[in-house]
């Protein structure tokens, strides 16, 4: 089935929010949010703590429904869709702190994966090219991998399941600069094949070789977009007060 | 040596059945994170189809066992899951573990309309009595194909768990539900699955061990309550620790019959028979202990979670003219009503004084007790025991001794929360059941009970008694009504509302805990005490665990934060011991005689309210108030103050452009739409 | 000596570090600053303080006593009192109500009256307008100054504040800021955890950074700021990290 206005859509950006307000209990974290992910752009998505960087991920992925305001993928209005359905239509998260099972094996966290419509030995034919290290590990357990290793089998996810949309929340988090090196390596790659990328980070320089657009966030909305350059001074003000 | 062998192969057998038993209980607790309570009956259920389709209908074994196992069970378990357990997210600790006991109560209920009790009913071993020598001693066919089939559910659940998709999303929602749904899988779906297959075990348990039991409702239910010991082993999460807790269990439960002394005669003489209920409390007594070794949950700042349910303060001028309209109806009433309505109508306030024990402890503190009808015999028999003659110090024993217990019985379950305070308070019950009301020397049998008397006042007549209840009611629920307003009250409503806010202030949430613990046991042993005077009979069958449940039904569907929703639960409990009387005696329907049938349809309602709480968590008597306001406010011609109890977080359905969930229609155009299609993938990475 | 010492505590949570032998202290009469970025361990060092989590090594004192064993009321009763950065309010209860409980529970030594202290807090924070309300239908700026009051009517002599200004807006911050440093100004010792770095600059006297769950830096404002292990731990320049 197609949707009625299939004709209008190509030109709709993958993934736009419109005005996006959300909150935890009486707590609004973020307070009209736009943001526009166009097709196969990189927007790296900067804000201090508790800008509301991750509710942004979490409202997009569908793990949080909006109070107000519109959640767009391809122009179509997708507050309130579930997460799993969201997955299935090809919206790939890999969320803050690893997103692994700790208690499944690397295959069987690589069967889950295939719930996205791949078959399963593509999933890990894909994966293990990519990751070599992955296919040694195969039968561990995901949480007695290191740091670095789960986060490679959490984007083994984005690179195997060929995604339309991709939000990774804080890829960096605890890894050592070297090790963070090559997961934006690895999103280069994916972002070269034409997904769609909205990734958020912290740390704010390692994202900006990847991304053709920074958006910066403070108090629940963006404050600022631009080129990735132009926004890295104004970043050491933000981030320190000075 | 030749005993020994043959107690560890009926040791085995019976260990054999706790095993399939406890690992769909945690099979379905540990994906849906709902506790079973209703998994006994749900084997019994089962096992008397299988009786129907075998015996009834002479169908054979084998086509009976694949209709259930594969069929019906899984069929139930799944529709109960999308019906009623799904219903359950945001609601309390208190609603997920009501609800279940709900679904076992209506299914208790449910089998004897269909299978008259009366009839007497025999399964077949089913493999056969044919024996066989292993190691010297002569075990039937029947026992070594039930040890099989434990071992072959061990390790078809390992297969299943490891080998197969559905089988990793169910471990995956374990870990993280979120990333399961971030991964395309459906937790729903998972959760479902584990329900069928919970049901299917709980089916397999009940057929196997049918010859062993006997075809008898209670029994082949309350089996599967022994299985939680082997559970609760496992912590409700580790299958193999499962089956090695019921290894344990069945083991213990075959060594003891077989060489657990008898009763010394010292004691046997005082009416104690202490060996034998030691036997029949193995499995509580060691899901008792299994719980204290449960380690210490840590505190932790959850944030506020507004649940769905409302917490009312109640109106102080309301409650008065509440109680004295109750007072005042009694009082009118008690003239015109026959002798056995009017016991019926006492019956209601000490059903709804036991119930009101739940207000301050459940309602107010958050705290969670299956054994409010146990501290209610304590009373019952304290007043049997102290008050006689007429002596008012029996009421007094009654509250004292409750209380009493209430606290020691409190002490070691602190450190307890949610299902496991749940499952403790659960296994008190059960010991008192069967290893003290039992007793000779507790109420042997039954024991007289004198009304007492205070002064001049006289009691005897019913009428006068029955106003008396009602006015000890209503002083007790004044008195509850108050404590809400009071700062103990305060406390704990705080606790409930945020125990780590509470502890970094400074308060002691043990202390507050066996306070009001205490507090709760004396006023159901207060309950149980005019219970038995009213009747002037301590007996112990008014306090077994089928009488247990129907009373935390009532009591959480009235209401449980309301003393009015402990009155409305304690009528309608009452109620129904008179109005099948309305229907003539001999009326036949269908060839079922009328007035019993409809009793037994009556014992479904309490069932019904319980599981209708996934829906309406706040209980029917806050339903009820809520309506009448209304009513009032429409009335008066204004809306009702801006009273914020019930807010659901607006959750906006409106997907793709239209108010409902996603179909998988939409999932297909969203698919199309975003690119997965290999043409505007390309056309994107041309376009960079 | 300083009010709270806390000397080399590690707390493991599975595999992972998220304090590693941190060492930090805070004085009576001022606000001190804990910062440092996401995931550093900064709530779950409060967690330690306040007896909610138990580190696997170092201990924490409180005015010279060792108070690492005691469980989380006890510490309570010494004087240590906390916020909590997702809102633990009594929901269910009004403002006025949330600040008696805490105002009645029992201490040994003798207080002022209930009233009085939850009077005084209430005007401290200027409670009045919403004192009634349910404290689940009041707004975030609201509830932040409940939580404060709250914690004031046990009269502590150090205050944990875990991230007072989220979900604040520039004057509501601006406001809880000055009101931490009147309370400090009063004698109250204050520990601020908090991402609102210009906040932290304004009010704090002294300032520790946490980073991989170690304490990189300790200093003033001004030393703090200048320092490039800081900007590092912020900015990402490749620095030498534990994975």
């Amino acid at each position: 089935m197609t949707g009625p206005d299939r004709a209008a859509l190509p030109e709709a950006p993958t993934l736009e929010l419109r005005a996006v307000r959300a909150a935890y209990g009486r707590i609004e974290v973020l307070r009209g949010v736009d943001l526009t992910v166009g097709r196969g752009e990189v927007v790296a998505l900067l804000g201090l703590n508790g800008a509301g960087k991750t509710t942004t991920i979490s409202v997009c992925c569908g793990l949080m429904a909006p109070t107000a305001g519109g959640v767009y993928l391809a122009g179509r209005r997708v507050n309130g869709a579930a997460p799993d359905a969201l997955a299935r239509a090809g919206v790939c998260t890999i969320p803050e702190g690893r997103g692994v099972f700790p208690n499944l094996t690397v295959r069987d966290n690589l069967r889950m994966m295939s719930y996205t419509g791949r078959p399963q030995d593509e999933v890990e034919e894909r994966a293990y090219a990519q990751f070599a290290r992955l296919a040694e590990r195969r039968n561990q357990l995901a949480g007695t991998l290191s740091g670095g290793e789960q986060q490679m089998l959490a984007m083994a996810r984005a690179l195997a399941t060929e995604p339309a949309l991709l939000l990774a929340d804080e890829l960096s988090m605890g890894l050592a600069p070297l090790v963070v090196e090559q997961l934006y390596e690895v999103v280069g790659t994916i972002a070269a094949s034409g997904v769609s990328i909205l990734v958020v980070e912290q740390f704010a320089r390692t994202v900006l070789g990847v991304a053709d657009r920074a958006a910066l966030m403070a108090n629940g909305r963006i404050v600022h977009t631009g080129n990735p350059h132009e926004l890295s001074d104004e970043l050491t003000a933000a981030y320190l007060g000075a | 040596m030749t005993e020994l062998v043959e107690f560890t192969v009926l040791g085995l057998v019976l260990a054999s059945v706790y095993a399939v038993a406890a690992s769909g209980l945690v099979v379905t607790y540990t994906t849906s994170g709902i506790f079973n309570f209703a998994h006994g009956a749900i084997g019994m259920m089962s096992t008397f189809l299988f009786w129907q389709f075998t015996v009834g209908w002479d169908m054979h074994w084998a086509l009976a066992m694949f209709i259930i196992l594969v069929g019906i069970a899984p069929a139930f378990g799944w529709i109960v899951d999308r019906v009623i357990m799904r219903g359950l997210a945001n609601t309390s600790e208190v609603t997920r573990i009501v609800v279940p006991i709900g679904l076992l109560f209506a299914l208790l209920s449910l089998a004897p309309l269909i299978w008259r009790p009366t009839e007497n009913r025999l399964v077949p071993p089913i493999f056969g009595r044919q024996l066989y020598d292993v190691l010297g001693i002569n075990v039937t066919r029947h026992q070594l194909v039930v040890v099989a089939i434990a071992v072959v559910v061990a390790l078809g659940l390992r297969f299943l768990l490891f080998k197969t998709r559905s089988g990793v999303a169910m471990r995956a929602v374990v870990d993280s539900r979120e990333l399961t749904q971030l991964n395309g899988a459906s937790p729903g779906r998972s959760s479902a699955l584990s329900w069928a297959l919970g049901s299917s075990l709980a089916a397999l348990a009940g057929i196997l061990i049918a010859d062993q039991v006997g075809l008898e409702v209670l029994a082949l239910t309350l089996l599967v309550i022994n299985a939680y010991a082997a559970a609760v082993v496992g912590r409700l999460t580790s299958l193999p620790l499962t089956f090695l807790g019921a290894g344990i269990l069945g083991l213990a439960q075959s060594y003891a019959v077989g060489f657990m002394p008898d009763t010394p005669a010292w004691l046997a003489e005082r009416g104690i028979e202490a060996s034998g209920a030691l036997r029949t409390a193995i499995p509580v007594v060691m899901l008792f202990i299994v719980l204290l070794l449960v380690p210490h949950a840590p505190l932790r700042g959850g944030g506020i979670q507004r649940s769905r349910e409302a917490a009312v303060r109640p109106d102080l001028r309301g409650s008065l003219i509440g109680f004295a309209v109750v007072i005042g109806v009694t009082v009118v009433l008690s003239g015109m009503l026959t002798e056995a309505n009017l016991v019926a109508w006492g019956k209601g306030f000490a059903f709804a004084l036991i119930m009101l024990s739940l207000v301050p402890l459940t309602g107010y503190g958050g705290q969670i007790s299956l054994a409010q009808l146990s501290f209610a015999g304590i009373g019952a028999w304290a007043v049997a025991t102290w008050g006689t003659n007429g002596s008012p110090l029996g009421l007094v024993a009654a509250i004292v001794a409750a209380a009493a217990v209430g606290a020691v019985i409190a002490l070691p379950a602190l450190r307890l929360r949610g299902i496991y305070l749940a499952l403790a308070t659960l296994a008190f019950a059960v010991f008192m059941e069967r290893a003290v009301f039992t007793q000779q020397a507790v109420f042997g049998g039954s024991k007289p009970v004198s009304r007492p008397q205070f002064g001049p006042l006289e009691l005897t007549s019913n009428r006068a008694f029955v106003i008396f209840m009602a006015v000890a009611f209503c002083a007790v629920g004044m008195g509850v009504v108050l404590l809400r307003r009071s700062r103990f009250g305060r406390r704990l409503q705080a606790m409930k509302d945020s125990p780590a806010a509470c502890a970094t202030l400074g308060m002691s949430l043990t202390t507050t805990k066996l306070m009001v613990f205490a507090l709760s046991a004396a006023i159901a042993g207060l309950g149980g005490a005019l219970l038995a005077s009213l009747q002037r009979l301590a007996s112990p069958a008014n306090f077994d665990l089928l009488h247990a449940l129907p009373i935390l039904l009532l009591a959480v569907a009235g209401g449980v934060a309301l003393v009015s929703g402990s009155l409305f639960g304690g009528f309608m409990l009452a109620s129904f011991a008179i109005v099948p009387g309305w229907i003539p005696e001999g009326w036949e329907i269908a060839g079922f005689n009328a007035r019993n049938s409809f009793s037994n349809l009556l014992l479904l309602l309490p069932a019904v309210l319980g599981v209708s709480l996934a829906h309406n968590p706040n209980g029917a008597a806050h339903e009820i108030g809520q309506q009448v306001r209304g009513v009032l406010a429409r009335v008066r011609g204004a809306t009702g103050e801006d009273e914020p109890d019930m807010v659901l977080p607006p959750r906006n359905v409106e997907t793709l452009g239209v108010d409902r969930p996603l179909r998988d229609e939409d999932i297909a155009a969203v698919d199309t739409l975003l690119g997965l299609d290999e043409e505007v993938i390309g056309a994107a990475a041309r376009s960079r | 000596m300083p009010l709270l010492e806390v000397a080399d505590v590690s707390v493991r949570f599975g595999g992972h570090m998220a304090v590693e032998a941190a060492t930090l202290s805070a004085d009576a009469g001022s606000v001190t600053g804990l910062i440092g970025p996401n995931g550093a361990g900064k709530t779950t060092l409060f967690n330690v303080i306040c007896g909610l989590v138990s580190p696997v090594h170092g201990r924490v004192r409180f005015d010279g006593d060792d108070i690492t064993g005691t469980s989380t009321h006890q510490r309570a009763r010494r004087g240590l009192a906390r916020t909590f950065q997702r809102l633990e309010l009594f929901g269910s209860l009004t403002v006025l109500e949330n600040l008696q409980v805490a105002a009645e529970i029992p201490r040994r030594e003798r207080r002022a009256p209930v009233a009085t202290r939850v009077d005084a807090a209430v005007e401290q924070c200027g409670l009045g307008p919403f004192l009634h309300r349910r404290a689940d239908v009041i707004t975030t700026g609201q509830a932040r100054l409940v939580e404060l009051a709250r914690a004031l009517v046990t009269e502590p002599r150090m205050l944990l504040a875990d991230e007072p200004a989220s979900g604040l807006d520039s004057s509501e911050t601006e406001h809880f800021g000055d009101l931490l440093a009147r309370l400090a100004a009063d004698g109250l010792g204050v520990l601020l955890v908090e991402h609102d770095v210009s906040l932290v600059m304004k009010v704090c006297s002294r300032i520790s950074v946490l980073d991989y769950g170690k304490v990189i830096a300790t200093g003033t404002p001004a030393e703090v700021r200048a320092d490039q292990r800081v900007v590092q731990a912020y900015l990402g320049v490749p620095v030498e990290a534990p994975t």
